[in-house]
């Protein structure tokens, strides 16, 4: 959320538009398997799924286009199998596409970057908060503060106080209770977990900001709170924030705009409330209607 | 406590630039249906309506006549089947019917609020800090934010829930607040759809006031609404819907 206007592009023709985006995602495809002058014919929304029944390929994510502007919140729904996973690792370049092009503002196509600086853009500017806690490198034994300062340690700040007040002040706008910060994360609930590691990830905001499924698995009443705390880190966040879930309520929450996922496709995008009240694919109409 | 200025200190600011004046919506032969049930029903016949900048209009529309569709296809929350809603400003305009999905949201978050009965929060968050959220998004955000809100709260008649998690509130509030919302936001187009429904005689004048500031700030509204409006709000214009047409 801003608290004046963001300058709008209007090219020289007086149309408005959005600003120019942060990250432009191009024709991106991933696919499992040998591949066949036929698979593109054979998968998708029409065949009903993404694996390709003549040459046995898996066509996990095929031509995705997007952009994602700073300060946007941008949701990615679809069912289990429909490519979000494999769309979010690529984003966070734990996978590498095999066509198609993610430009970062101010950084180039990262496609083609050797694992160096993946490496390095994965510390500072690319960011994945996981649906699972454990699976985001936290250390159990180590107390939650010590696992949010240790972002900041391994980004290369040396200077033990500075690290410390950061990692406490983060962990506070997360709403984890001060004293608590020393105790091992071990201790910690599932729900606390997700605030650790959403301080760790913001204890230095990054450009791009991935959240995983970050509410499921949790309690109604532990997800309500969360929400709260998440509404606030996609407002606070300068840089753009895209937040995959199966729960349209949360998306419909937290993003401007959501892209909907089938087979490996993107089979709708726009604005989130035409997108859930308003959905034009069958596939979304389903997916809509589905909703408790 | 971590300030949002330190959460934000990312290296990707947006560009800002003042508050947006001067901005109109104009609708041209828009048109909606919806398929249910495998028939189709028109709900809005080639509607025509111009909103301009520092003005109320008012469109007074009898009950399934089509008022929710209308201001959800004014603030492309509906796709429209046909037809132009044009969103004009000093600095360019845009078709919302024809834009692409990432402008659409833009203007939605910078430059269109809508307020239905539905509100978009967190069930656990409270009323004021719902409150607090719109004026911090508003154009015109200043640093005497805790002041409006507790004024906002005051004159509506929402002090005493203000501490209330907003998923615990009853209808008529939640309804209430998601108005205010769209009108403290200052965005330079507010579509209201039913603002005074089921609201007691002080909240209905209280929301006419603050519609009236939004107007004299310079906003264009949009007040849809099923029963005459109160009279204390000022309105520059009025219009009748039925049948899904404008008629006057």
């Amino acid at each position: 959320m801003t608290a004046t206007t963001p300058a709008p592009s209007t090219a020289s023709t007086g149309q408005l538009r959005a600003p120019a985006p942060l990250l432009a995602v191009r024709d991106l495809a991933k696919h499992f398997g040998p591949g066949c002058p036929e698979c593109e014919a054979r998968t998708g929304h029409d065949a009903g799924t993404s694996r390709c029944d003549r040459c046995g390929t898996v066509l996990a994510l095929e031509g995705a286009t997007f952009d994602v502007g700073p300060g946007e919140v941008l949701g990615i729904v679809g069912e289990s199998g429909s490519g979000k996973t494999t769309l979010l690792r690529m984003l966070h370049l734990d996978a590498r596409a095999d066509r198609g092009s993610m430009h970062l503002d101010g950084v180039g196509d990262l496609v083609d970057l050797d694992e160096s600086r993946r490496r390095t853009l994965r510390l500072s500017d690319l960011v994945l908060v996981h649906q699972d806690p454990r699976a985001a490198g936290l250390r159990p034994a180590l107390a939650a503060g010590a696992n949010v300062a240790e972002r900041l340690l391994s980004m290369g700040e040396r200077r033990f106080e500075p690290v410390r007040v950061r990692s406490e002040q983060t962990l506070a706008a997360m709403e984890v209770d001060g004293s608590r910060s020393s105790d091992p994360l071990a201790t910690f609930s599932g729900g606390m977990r997700q605030r650790v590691q959403l301080a760790r990830a913001l204890v230095s905001p990054p450009r791009v900001l991935l959240l995983d499924e970050p509410t499921t698995g949790l309690d109604p009443s532990v997800q309500a709170a969360l929400l709260d705390v998440l509404l606030g880190v996609a407002d606070a966040m300068a840089g753009a924030t895209i937040v995959v879930s199966h729960d349209l309520k949360v998306v419909r929450l937290l993003a401007d705009r959501v892209l909907v996922l089938r087979c490996g496709r993107v089979v709708e995008e726009g604005p989130a409330d035409q997108i859930l009240l308003d959905p034009a694919h069958p596939y979304t109409q389903l997916l809509v209607s589905s909703q408790l | 406590m971590v300030t949002r200025t330190d959460v934000t200190t990312g290296p990707a600011t947006a560009e800002r630039t003042a508050p947006m004046r001067g901005v109109g919506l104009r609708a041209a032969g828009v048109r909606k249906g919806f398929v249910r049930a495998g028939r189709r029903t028109e709900v809005l016949d080639d509607v025509d309506l111009e909103l301009g900048a520092g003005a109320t209009i008012v469109v007074r529309a009898e009950p399934l006549a089509g008022a929710t569709t209308l201001v959800r296809c004014l603030g492309a929350s509906y796709r429209a089947d046909a037809g132009q809603v044009l969103l004009t400003s000093p600095v360019g305009s845009v078709d919302l019917c024809r834009a692409d999905g990432r402008t659409v949201a833009w203007v939605r978050r910078h430059l269109v609020a809508i307020g239905d009965s539905e509100l978009i929060a967190p069930p656990r968050r409270s009323t004021r800090a719902v409150l607090e959220r719109a004026l911090r998004s508003s154009a015109d955000a200043t640093d005497a934010t805790d002041a409006r809100c507790e004024h906002v709260l005051d004159r509506l008649g929402l002090a005493t829930i203000a501490d209330e998690a907003v998923g615990r509130l009853g209808a008529a509030d939640r309804a209430l607040l998601a108005t205010a919302v769209a009108l403290l936001r200052s965005a330079p187009v507010a579509l209201l759809d039913e603002p005074f429904r089921g609201q007691a005689p002080d909240t209905v004048r209280a929301l006419a006031d603050l519609i009236d500031d939004e107007r004299a700030g310079g906003a264009a509204v949009l007040v849809v609404a099923s029963r005459p409006v109160p009279d204390t709000l000022t309105v520059d214009g009025t219009r009748s819907l039925s049948q899904g047409r404008i008629t006057t």
